[in-house]
């Protein structure tokens, strides 16, 4: 088949695709609560029916974030300021000097029954992307037993690992690599 | 007269190289065979009016070169361009020390808007003509002719079958004006020319693997603010949403029937291999184990899936046998060796693997289990050979830019394909196209 | 025993070393008799008589041929090229581009015995600094 002649319908498609891919009807097929090991996943036709633009969505869901601050904010001043903590390499163990900003958050979660949190794992640069993917989920559960043992519901909680996809700190040194080893904490 | 024909195959020479277009993609070779073929690609003669949009001769040369085993005499000194039998001087060649030569034509065909290309090898010491062909094409098609060419003369000369028709599938990132990381999944031909970006979005995308009709691409997209595996097809840009499951939703691999994908997902707390039938969409768990199990790949009978696992502690590479049901663990040197991918004939299998805090790409024979590191750049990740198993393209890191290398299997051929504007990364070879 | 041993005396080298001398002459200039018919076509050359070498000539290792007319004019033989006079800068670039992929062919001068010593002189040095290496001159073997 010729690439060349196709060019035009799909560059088309592909936009049609993405305008699609960002529209609600991707993120309403949640199957998580599936919890049997074997099933049957549902595929999504995105390619027709679409509504808003990839980079529009992004920022409305920016702005969905920024409300949801402002009123956990309101709810209680005592938010912790530290949102991150830190991991050896190739590790998903807990370290002693993280515990004291983890407690922070378990008294605020526990002091705010209705709020949720994002555990966001990350890993640094070094290995593969989807092994790195996997260390930072490990990462983010880590935490969040942590918080489950201190009385935090696992429903309350949510884990999404971006493995080295969203470095902290650029740079390919020692430095960078510990400060990218870490999980975020979003409210 | 032949003054004449000369002048023509000139004239299109100069036209050509004025016309070619800016590549995002450039090839860089940086180590080549000292033992190459000798290989004289005459400029092709264009026997029409207004100029082509491509040098056919200029892009099979391109082509051989970036083999490594074969070395194109460079334009400048040739002493003349010839196009048909009766103008080659097979003594001028031989003072050149060529040992082949081809030559051709364009001309317009005689249906309209189409274009007959001939080109034919010659074996400069035997003074015969050992391939030739005439085929056609709309202008438009050219390039894809001159791959077709390039994969005929490759396989003539070396034995092994020329992928130049083949494509890439790869991921750039940049920032746009506002700062944002940009993310695109593009293809390209194998030379990088010819880039379509396929999808757009500020959020990453990893893990492109192609289908074995070399017409849809599986991938992870974060698109939906979590990671889920799609599929889209390359031309037409329909695409379907496959998994949005808790956690993990990554590394997707075909079956080499096509009718599977073996994927991870984390969804049960904990990184497993699935397999997802494409036919019906029933979904089968194939490990189950405490530690961390990523990055499927078939073998290329479809029996066995290569994996990543941490169940010794680091990342090593384990192969599951599908019809036992047997693993049996492969690496055992360095701690740290992931993201395998199988030869095409399932001999040996290439791989990260880290010494001495430098991430290589290292293959590994799967008869004696010997281990040769191929690369030395510190970062490189991702392998993915070329369907004919002699090349492998991988991602690696100069400064903070991410670029792809190529290195052959056996380590003596290596060239880069530096993007001029973005962080290039996660190629992946196509296999050999159906159509 | 202390680590002495025996140090056999180095063998004199008995060859002259070859290397300085090309080096100075930059050329190696060998006269050659024509033997082979290949050398013969072209333009018609009266080559000078004179006892020397016969030449073989290898399929693999063709030489270059350049012949000095009687008029004093070159003629590189190439391609459909047998009669024509070529100019030195055109001669200089053509034989440039052999050498640079064939730096050890042997470049054969077809002078005619007529032709001034200039012209030859000329010839040689166009030649030696298209990176020619490996010149020499043709003659005929003298009649019987």
């Amino acid at each position: 088949m010729e690439f060349k002649k196709y060019s035009k319908t799909l560059f088309f498609g592909a936009t049609l695709a993405v305008l699609a891919g960002c529209g609600g009807n991707a993120a309403t097929q949640e199957q998580g609560s599936d919890s049997a090991s074997d099933g049957q996943v549902q595929p999504v036709v995105t390619s027709d029916g679409s509504n808003t633009d990839s980079s529009v969505n992004g920022e409305q869901m920016g702005q969905d974030a920024q409300s949801m601050k402002d009123q956990a904010a309101d709810a209680m001043a005592a938010m912790p300021e530290v949102e991150t903590v830190y991991f050896g390499f190739d590790t998903s163990a807990i370290r002693d000097d993280s515990r004291e900003v983890l407690d922070l958050h378990v008294a605020y979660l526990n002091a705010n029954p209705m709020q949720n949190v994002v555990l966001e794992g990350h890993a640094d640069e070094r290995g593969t992307r989807e092994y790195n993917n996997a260390l930072g989920e490990r990462r983010g559960n880590a935490v969040k037993s942590y918080f489950m043992v201190q009385g935090v519901s696992a429903d309350r909680i949510e884990v999404i690992s971006y493995g080295e996809e969203k470095p902290a700190v650029i740079g390919h040194n020692n430095a960078a690599w510990s400060k990218n080893r870490r999980v975020e904490i979003k409210y | 007269m032949l003054l004449n024909k000369w002048l023509k195959a000139v004239a299109f020479t100069l036209l050509c190289v004025t016309q070619q277009a800016v590549a995002d993609l450039t090839i860089e070779i940086t180590q080549g065979n000292d033992r190459a073929t000798p290989v004289a690609v005459v400029p092709f003669a264009w026997l029409g009016q207004s100029a082509l949009a491509e040098d056919v001769a200029q892009i099979v040369s391109d082509d051989l070169e970036r083999s490594g085993l074969i070395k194109p005499l460079s334009r400048s000194d040739m002493l003349s361009l010839p196009s048909q039998k009766s103008d080659i001087y097979f003594r001028d060649w031989s003072l050149l020390k060529q040992d082949y030569l081809l030559i051709g034509q364009v001309k317009p065909s005689v249906s309209p808007g189409m274009l007959t290309i001939q080109f034919e090898l010659y074996d400069v010491v035997r003074q015969t003509r050992v391939l030739g062909e005439v085929i056609s094409g709309k202008p438009s098609e050219l390039r894809s002719r001159a791959h077709y060419i390039s994969d005929k003369v490759f396989e003539h000369l070396t034995g092994i079958a020329g992928a130049f028709s083949t494509r890439l599938a790869y991921v750039t990132v940049r920032k746009d004006a506002s700062g944002q990381n940009k993310y695109e999944l593009k293809v390209s031909d194998a030379d990088g020319r010819r880039e379509k970006s396929i999808l757009t979005t500020y959020k990453p995308i990893l893990s492109p693997a192609w289908s074995p009709d070399a017409e849809h691409l599986a991938y992870v997209s974060y698109e939906t603010g979590r990671p889920a595996v799609f599929i889209q097809n390359v031309y037409s840009g329909k695409r379907r949403q496959l998994t949005a499951f808790k956690g993990l939703n990554g590394a997707p691999t075909w079956s080499p029937d096509g009718n599977k994908l073996a994927v991870v997902l984390s969804k049960d707390g904990n990184p497993e291999l699935y397999q997802i039938d494409l036919t019906n969409y029933k979904m089968k768990r194939i490990t189950n184990h405490y530690a961390i199990d990523t990055e499927p790949e078939w073998s290329p009978d479809g029996s066995k899936l290569l994996f990543t696992s941490s169940r010794s502690g680091g990342p090593q590479i384990y192969q599951l046998d599908l019809v036992s049901g047997e693993t049996e663990r492969l690496t055992f040197e360095g701690n740290y060796n992931a993201r395998a991918r199988y030869a095409p004939d399932g001999t040996e299998i290439y791989f990260v693997h880290q010494k001495e805090g430098i991430f290589h790409i290292a293959a590994q024979e799967l008869a004696n289990n010997r281990l040769r590191i191929l690369t030395q750049t510190p970062l490189d990740e991702s392998p993915s050979v070329s369907p004919n198993g002699s090349m492998l393209i991988y991602a690696t890191q100069e400064g903070s830019r991410g670029y792809l290398g190529a290195v052959s299997v056996n380590g003596q051929i290596r060239y880069r394909l530096p993007s001029q504007r973005a962080d290039v990364r996660e190629p992946t070879w196509s296999p050999f196209l159906t159509n | 025993m202390s680590g002495y041993r025996y140090r056999k005396p180095k063998k004199l080298v008995a060859e002259i070393n070859v290397v300085p001398y090309i080096d100075v002459m930059l050329v190696l200039l060998v006269i050659f008799m024509v033997t082979a018919p290949v050398l013969t076509q072209g333009v018609k050359v009266e080559l000078p008589e004179a006892v020397s070498a016969p030449l073989d000539v290898s399929e693999d290792d063709l030489p270059l041929i350049v012949a000095v007319k009687k008029s004093g004019e070159y003629v590189l033989e190439l391609g459909p090229d047998k009669e024509q006079a070529i100019k030195p800068a055109d001669l200089s670039l053509k034989v440039g581009k052999i050498t640079r992929q064939n730096p050890g062919v042997q470049v054969l001068v077809r002078g005619d015995k007529n032709v001034e010593y200039g012209a030859v002189v000329q010839l040689m040095s166009v030649l030696q600094q298209a990176g020619a290496r490996n010149i020499g001159l043709l003659s005929q073997p003298p009649e019987k």
